[in-house]
């Protein structure tokens, strides 16, 4: 007769795993005071603070950052800016800089110390500095280059009155995205009434016309294809996947809908789609799918 | 299809014949001699552009417009585009067919027209067609030498000429994706 205890000995893992992620915290913790100790900008620091909560894991949040940054790139439309993520990696970047800069500083003063082996953490921490920014700077520059695609269609959803929640310029956008938004779009709109626009007649110098027979205002093409990776994972309070269904064989999936044909299909998890973007838009946003 | 799209400017300004329904005075230039009026029955060939809203647009016509639909201004003939013979020598073989030479915006082209007239056929064939040659595209962009850019084969170029506009960036872009992957795969 066999006994299972894969419930008792979860209780016992568990247990262990809460004490090394105590035990973790603390480097974490010593390494924001001492990136503290070094910095000027501790006000600024305390600002944010109440904000975000601390809870948040450094790896976390650089993979959810990479997630993010992966959808925007493959995404047709502009996704909502992940506004708390995004204040603390740049913070975090501001500090790493400043650790290197008084790192090093400190090697310039006691020469004895410098041997190679003493200077591969600093290597390695610039390098996944550099990492790090170029993660960032990529996935600003693809939000910026389709802000300047969609800016009169962002421009015209902003300013409908029965969405004010959902498409909020500055829910969608960083304060200095909507900046870019609406200095671009306004010295754009100057070239073009200067250059053409005043020329024609009266009811011809609208852009964002949609009465002609083609409309002027580009939107996204929701029905683009994209390859997606379903990979599940959310569960809410009760614990379980409220979304998931399983499908004939008894495995886990999703089961969406293609509305123009008519046609249910199961997404299993750990699979590869190609599919229209408007059917798994909902479930990339919950974090359930993955587009690659 | 975008406002802006520079591929769907250029298609919308091919050629169509197609008939008028009414003498319109004014009108003469649109067949070469201005001043005069365009009769009933005239044919003549105008850019899609505007024949797409004339053939869907009637006049308005005060005493009996809500009895029956009015007739719009142009009736949209048959083009030689997707003559039945166009459309036979599709299907008895998409790869062989120069497509160049019959229309370069021939899909563009089609699809308006297929949504203008709903014709589920000629979409059937459409679609048909770009699987095939799609294949066939496929064959010829991965097909990529790393260190001599122009040493492409007799056949494949003469396959690239027959591509209309829509294929050769598809074309474009497969190459363009295979190159750079060989490229990282050899060179690091």
């Amino acid at each position: 007769m066999s006994i299972d205890i894969d419930d008792i000995l979860a209780e016992l893992d568990r247990d262990t795993t809460a004490v090394e992620q105590n035990a973790s915290s603390y480097p974490d913790q010593s390494d924001r005071t001492q990136g503290n100790d070094v910095s000027q900008i501790r006000p600024a620091d305390k600002v944010v603070d109440p904000v975000v909560p601390m809870q948040f894991n450094k790896i976390d949040d650089y993979q959810r950052l990479v997630t993010h940054w992966k959808n925007e790139r493959m995404s047709p439309e502009l996704l909502p800016y992940p506004h708390h993520l995004m204040t603390r990696t740049l913070i975090r970047i501001q500090e790493r800089i400043e650790l290197i800069e008084t790192l090093s500083m400190g090697y310039l003063e006691d020469n004895q110390e410098l041997t190679v082996d003493s200077k591969l953490p600093l290597l390695c921490m610039e390098a996944e500095l550099e990492r790090l920014k170029f993660l960032v700077r990529s996935f600003i520059r693809c939000r910026l280059s389709k802000i300047d695609k969609y800016s009169i269609y962002l421009r015209q959803q902003s300013e409908l009155p029965n969405n004010a929640g959902l498409s909020r310029l500055d829910l969608l956008m960083s304060k200095e995205e909507v900046k870019y938004h609406m200095k671009h779009s306004d010295i754009l709109l100057k070239l073009f009434n200067n250059a053409i626009l005043k020329h024609l007649p009266e009811e011809l110098q609208a852009v964002n016309d949609t009465e002609g027979s083609i409309s002027m205002i580009d939107e996204p093409d929701w029905n683009k294809t994209v390859f997606i990776l379903v990979c599940g994972g959310v569960v809410d309070e009760s614990g379980v996947d409220s979304k998931l269904t399983t499908d004939d064989d008894g495995k886990p999936c999703y089961s969406v809908i293609i509305e123009d044909l008519n046609e249910e299909i199961y997404l299993l998890i750990g699979a590869v789609y190609v599919i229209r973007y408007s059917v798994i838009r909902d479930l990339m946003t919950e974090g359930r799918v993955v587009l690659i | 299809m975008g406002y802006y799209d520079i591929d769907d400017i250029l298609a919308d300004g091919t050629r169509f014949p197609c008939r008028f329904n009414y003498d319109v005075p004014g009108l003469g230039y649109l067949e070469g001699n201005p001043g005069r009026p365009i009769s009933k029955n005239a044919k003549l060939e105008l850019p899609l552009w505007m024949v797409h809203l004339l053939a869907v647009v009637g006049a308005q016509s005060n005493e009996d417009s809500r009895v029956e639909e009015p007739l719009p201004f142009v009736e949209l003939l048959p083009p030689d585009l997707f003559a039945p013979r166009v459309l036979n020598a599709i299907k008895s073989g998409a790869t062989s067919l120069d497509l160049h030479s019959i229309s370069p915006h021939f899909y563009t082209l089609a699809e308006k027209w297929a949504t203008l007239f709903s014709d589920k056929e000629l979409s059937q064939v459409l679609k048909d067609m770009l699987l095939e040659r799609g294949q066939e595209i496929n064959n010829h962009a991965i097909s990529v030498s790393m260190f001599s850019n122009c040493n492409q084969t007799n056949d494949s170029a003469v396959f690239l000429q027959t591509l209309d506009e829509f294929e050769k960036t598809i074309y474009r872009d497969t190459n363009v994706n295979c190159k750079e992957m060989k490229k990282w795969l050899v060179l690091k």
